[in-house]
């Protein structure tokens, strides 16, 4: 194939025809069919969250069965974990942003590439065909030995999930080579942007943690086939241990969801406030403190599991630590705002909202691994809103912040910044009132995957289904304004940001072959200030 | 000010101890939101765009770096202590003279096995201020569960095959909400139970089979359910509608034996006492007296203290772990020959010959 | 011979010479390695964890098994690990001969692998030592109850090797093809480097399984 591209051409233009998209070799395409199938995916886990907060806007049944509630929130679960938030950042914008950043080509495995796309693409197709043979509902967890002697197609929701597996391992496997082995020159390790550090980090988490799940997940469904019995006590089996094997991936994986979020603020934020990170070394050893001790910590979902006295106090010791790298981050990111020069475009302001929530649900994370209190909120809805805080309030704000930011340079566009803030303000009050009354209704002892509740909950459940329309009316909007720019954008300069990194010192959108020049890196990704202020 | 919305009434002692935790914690999580949020707001005030605003380039401030690593370090120490201690007090400060009451969940229903013998489903009746240990489990058959008391601040699952223990001291009179708060299946939001907590002279007529009043219902779950909202249980559940207010027995007749006797009839009529005595002389297996809580030596060396699930395993697979000088003994398993109720008496028969 | 020198500048157009290619190339199937221990992970974690629950009946268990057919296993994968490693010093070489002879070598030894498995599973099958409900040699029962959890783990554990060793050989066929056109030499020879890497593994891998399963009493 030819790998230089006329000039005036884009990656969009050039190559032409649908057949060039499908066999493409290109990150930027990959990155782009990723981009619009997780944003697909997005909506339907979203569509199964309304579901469940229409059905909880009253105690008793309103319109769902209790076996079709169980598989709403299993479907959500299993959407969003292992079809949306997995993937959004890395596959989507990791994919295209970082060759670019990296002054590289393309990534190393080109062609490993397109095959973890196809085989994310096969698994989604696997998952949602099990609607078909009488949908799943043991929850995104898979807890034994329900989910062995359940008869709903969990098992090919097992084989779905393994299957989604390799495509996550083998996209950490391509960056981690790419990061390594195809900087350009100049690009010292203490140049790369932060986002190509907290990629590597995330990569890191994805190659070690995703086969273990990947096996556990086969021997339940072997278990479920022929009734081997190594997680089900009624055949001899041991159902906490795949508790551990389960959560020794699943706890890492939401660091495989926070990292790359963690790598979008650390990017939006120098740019849009003028002036260097803070503490850019210890910014990018936090990245990897982080993934360290997200492997050491999975008990911490096990406190009330049966698991010794030893085990609960270790595992909440070292869950503790997880804080410090976090704060770090948090702190270094205020310094960063100080004598800056701030800049409130849509980015800037998905900043702002991501500090707000993610704070509340890294505080909230702190509270859940202090012993004592998590046996009270273990299971709770407290642990609902924790999580929902730092994953849609985190991953997501952060996903939206990188969305408006690297908007011009995939498409070549400019959005709205009137409507991105208007939709903006949607998805920050109305998250905030789905999650925040979840913190109270935890505290009042409100288990979690509860189909009916009683009555003394349903205040609060109302506020919160309320706050999740409010939510979907800022993404409809959203998705109304970012299509429109699609097409009807205002042209957009290479540079609109004037950031310093690679990706903005080529076209908008960049060509095929990423650069029509050698790019070599003279000075930091962060090099702001007052000349270049 | 009715900070029951965020602390639900506090039944016991352990109760407040955690609202006690968990004032500080929400107090560090306000000072740690202020602190990053107030901040961000006025920096994003002050530090707005203006052309021409001289910014800084500074990236490093050591002292500032080692104070916000080195602060947060020491509160998750303090945090971490504290958590530890209350935790440390639901799980270990259980007082020697407690009442046992043995718990075996089903999907969706609770059976609740007390000393005098007798069980209860979904309704767990304990006197107040005197310590009630639970030793729980699920049917081997069915899936896990846990139980969980909103207004005593306790949680622990239930697995099957397994027995875990949770214990609490109620101080007010009152019906308490249980939840089960283990996902399991259609019925887990309907597996709903009552603690009922009676005063010292309720309990005692009640546990000679006298009509007592229930109290009334306290804390979560206190408010009544309208009529017909409640969603429809599932079939096999054996839950009841606990009106408010009513006299009520417990639903089972007051039985002849109470547990222990009970235990000791099903170890003649299984046969264990073949092998087993329960006087102090060796028989073909291993003695009862005293063996319950004893550190056991196994063939292989190593030891290991003889509580319920020692004692269950060796019942269902005794070639797991065989004692010292019985190895060349094999005993027939009993895999899935004693239910829950009659595995819990038997523990509560060689519980009782513990000395 | 021209042939083996014609690729040697050819590489994709992100990297920037063959060399390149070649070393990042070989990161990439370091990479894959390194997750596929993890990949077997769980099965070692857990076999280890119901053999210290289950010792009596594992141990019976393990007994069942051929030691002296294993212990063959492991020497044809260490003689094929060495034909591997001599295919590559061949094409490092120049040498296309001892490329072709070692990596057929290599293929036959893995074939013996497989024959010898094959020999192993059908005495298992002969005396009904199979996995969970499948295990039907119910004198063994009385004495080792646990007898099926373990040929679970083991029938998982080489059966998940045999797959890769499959996976191997299927590779190796297509090498000797390409090896017979003469496509590598000492400018270029990564698909055998990658593959012996691969290769390696599986036979670490087993040199992990076989004292486990077969030999720790």
């Amino acid at each position: 194939m030819e790998h230089t591209s006329p000039e005036g051409t884009n990656y969009i233009n050039y190559p032409k025809g649908l057949m060039s998209w499908i066999v493409t070799l290109d990150h930027k395409r990959i990155g782009m069919m990723y981009f619009f199938t997780v944003l697909f995916f997005f909506l339907i886990g979203g569509l199964f969250a309304l579901g469940i907060r229409l059905e909880l806007f009253e105690p008793g049944g309103q319109f769902m069965t209790a076996d079709t509630y169980n598989r709403f929130f299993t479907y959500h679960g299993t959407i969003m974990v292992f079809l949306v938030i997995i993937p959004m950042i890395p596959a989507a914008m990791g994919n295209f942003i970082l060759p670019l950043q990296l002054g590289a080509k393309d990534v190393a495995f080109p062609r490993l590439n397109l095959a973890s796309y196809y085989i994310f693409l096969f698994g989604a197709i696997v998952a949602f065909a099990t609607l078909f043979f009488g949908g799943v509902d043991t929850g995104w967890t898979f807890y034994t030995p329900y989910s062995t002697n359940t008869s709903s197609a969990a098992g090919m929701m097992l084989t779905a999930a393994f299957i989604l597996g390799f495509s996550s391992i083998f996209t950490g496997l391509n960056f981690v080579a790419t990061i390594h082995k195809l900087r350009a020159p100049g690009q010292t390790w203490m140049r790369l942007p932060l986002f190509c550090w907290a990629l590597y980090a995330t990569s890191i988490i994805q190659l070690l943690a995703t086969p273990v799940l990947a096996l556990t997940l086969m021997l339940v469904a072997i278990e479920k086939v022929s009734g081997v019995g190594i997680f089900d006590p009624a055949l001899g089996g041991d159902p906490v241990l795949f508790q551990h094997f389960f959560w020794f991936y699943s706890h890492p994986a939401v660091y495989i969801m926070v990292l790359p979020a963690l790598g979008v603020i650390n990017e939006v934020v120098p740019v849009f406030a003028r002036r260097p990170i803070f503490a850019y070394k210890a910014m990018a050893a936090a990245l990897f403190g982080i993934a360290l001790v997200a492997f050491i910590v999975w008990g911490h979902h096990m406190f009330t599991s049966g698991q010794t006295v030893l085990t609960n106090f270790v595992f909440s010791l070292i869950t503790m630590f997880v804080a410090v790298p976090t704060g770090i981050k948090v702190f270094s990111w205020l310094a960063t705002m100080y004598k800056g020069n701030i800049q409130f475009y849509a980015p800037m302001l998905y900043f702002f909202a991501f500090m707000f929530v993610f704070v509340i649900g890294g505080l909230t994370g702190v509270v859940l691994a202090t012993l004592g209190a998590d046996i009270h909120f273990h299971d709770t809805y407290y642990v609902v809103a924790h999580f929902h805080y730092v994953m849609v309030g985190g991953t997501l704000m952060a996903f939206m912040a990188a969305i408006h930011y690297w908007f011009p340079k995939f498409f070549g566009r400019m959005y709205s910044e009137a409507w991105a803030k208007i939709s903006w303000l949607f998805i920050f009050i109305g998250f905030n009132l789905t999650f925040f009354p979840q913190f109270f209704l935890g505290f009042q002892g409100m288990p979690r995957r509860y189909y009916n509740y009683l009555p003394d909950y349903t205040f609060l459940n109302q506020l919160s289904t309320i706050g999740s329309f409010l939510v979907g009316l800022g993404f409809f909007i959203a998705a109304f304004y970012l299509g429109h720019a699609l097409f009807r954008g205002k042209k957009a300069p290479d540079n609109p940001w004037r950031a310093l990194t690679l990706e903005w010192q080529t076209s908008s959108p960049p060509p095929l072959e990423n650069f029509r020049y050698e790019p070599v890196v003279t000075h930091g990704p962060y090099d702001y200030g007052p000349e270049r202020g | 000010m009715d900070w029951s919305f965020i602390f639900p009434i506090a039944a016991s002692e352990i109760a407040r101890s955690w609202d006690t935790l968990n004032v500080f914690l929400l107090v560090i999580c306000v000072f740690f939101f202020l602190v990053v949020i107030g901040p961000m707001v006025f920096f994003a005030i002050r530090y707005r765009f203006k052309p021409n605003r001289k910014v800084s380039t500074v990236s490093h401030n050591f002292t500032l770096e080692v104070i916000w690593t080195a602060i947060p370090t020491i509160i998750l120490m303090v945090i971490f202590w504290w958590g530890w201690v209350v935790y440390r007090q639901m799980t270990f400060d259980l007082p020697q003279n407690h009442k046992q009451v043995r718990v075996v969940a089903k999907s969706w229903s609770w059976t609740f096995q007390y000393e005098d013998g007798r069980t209860t489903t979904n309704q767990l009746f304990v006197p107040v201020d005197t310590p009630v240990r639970l030793i729980m489990t699920s049917e081997i058959n069915d899936v896990l569960h846990s139980f969980f008391v909103p207004n005593l601040r306790i949680k622990k699952d239930l697995v099957p095959g397994l027995y875990t223990n949770i214990w609490f001291k109620p101080e007010i009179v009152g019906q308490y909400q249980i939840f089960c708060t283990e996902y399991c299946g259609a019925g887990h939001s309907e597996m709903l139970g009552k603690l009922i907590v009676l005063s010292k002279e309720d309990y005692e007529l009640w546990t000679w089979g006298k009509e007592i009043e229930l109290p009334p219902a306290v804390g979560v779950g206190a408010i009544p359910q309208p009529p017909g909202l409640v969603a429809k249980a599932p079939s096999s559940s054996k839950k009841e509608e606990t009106g408010i207010q009513v006299a009520m027995l417990g639903d089972a007749e007051l039985p002849s034996m109470s547990l222990v006797e009970q235990g000791e009839a099903l170890a003649a009529s299984r046969g264990c006492v073949a092998c087993h005595s329960s006087e102090d002389r060796p028989g073909i297996g291993p003695s009862y007296v005293g063996l319950f809580g004893r550190e056991v030596e196994l063939a292989d060396g190593t030891t290991v203290i003889a509580d319920e699930n020692y004692i269950r395993e060796s019942i269902e697979n005794p070639h797991a772990k065989i004692v010292k000088g019985y190895e060349n003994v094999l005993m027939p398993p009993y895999p899935g020959l004693l239910t829950e109720l009659e595995l819990n008496a038997l523990m509560a028969y060689l519980k009782s010959l513990e000395n | 011979m021209s042939s083996a020198h014609a690729n040697e500048h050819e590489h994709a157009h992100h990297f920037r010479d063959a060399e390149h290619q070649f070393q990042t190339n070989k990161q990439g199937m370091w990479l894959f390695l390194l997750q596929e221990v993890l990949f077997f992970a769980p099965l070692f974690v857990g076999y280890i964890i119901f053999k210290f629950i289950y010792f009596d009946s594992f141990h019976y268990a393990s007994k069942q098994l051929d030691w002296v057919l294993g212990s063959v296993n492991t020497v044809i994968l260490i003689v094929s690990s060495f034909t591997v490693a001599r295919a590559i010093s061949s094409a490092q070489r120049g040498n296309q001969t001892g490329v072709i002879e070692n990596l057929v070598f290599t293929l036959i030894c893995g074939l013996g692998f497989m024959a010898v498995k094959a020999i192993e599973y059908s005495h298992k099958i002969h005396d009904g030592l199979l996995p969970g409900p499948l295990f039907t040699n119910t004198a063994m029962l009385e004495v080792a109850p646990e007898a099926p959890l373990f040929f679970t783990f083991y029938f998982c554990m080489t059966g998940l090797h045999a797959l890769h060793v499959v996976g191997g050989l299927v590779v190796f066929v297509w090498l000797i093809k390409r090896a017979k056109r003469g496509e590598f030499g000492p400018g270029y020879y990564t698909p055998l480097e990658l593959t012996g890497l691969y290769w390696h593994f599986v036979d670490l891998v087993w040199i992990f399984l076989f004292p486990l399963l077969y030999l720790v009493g």
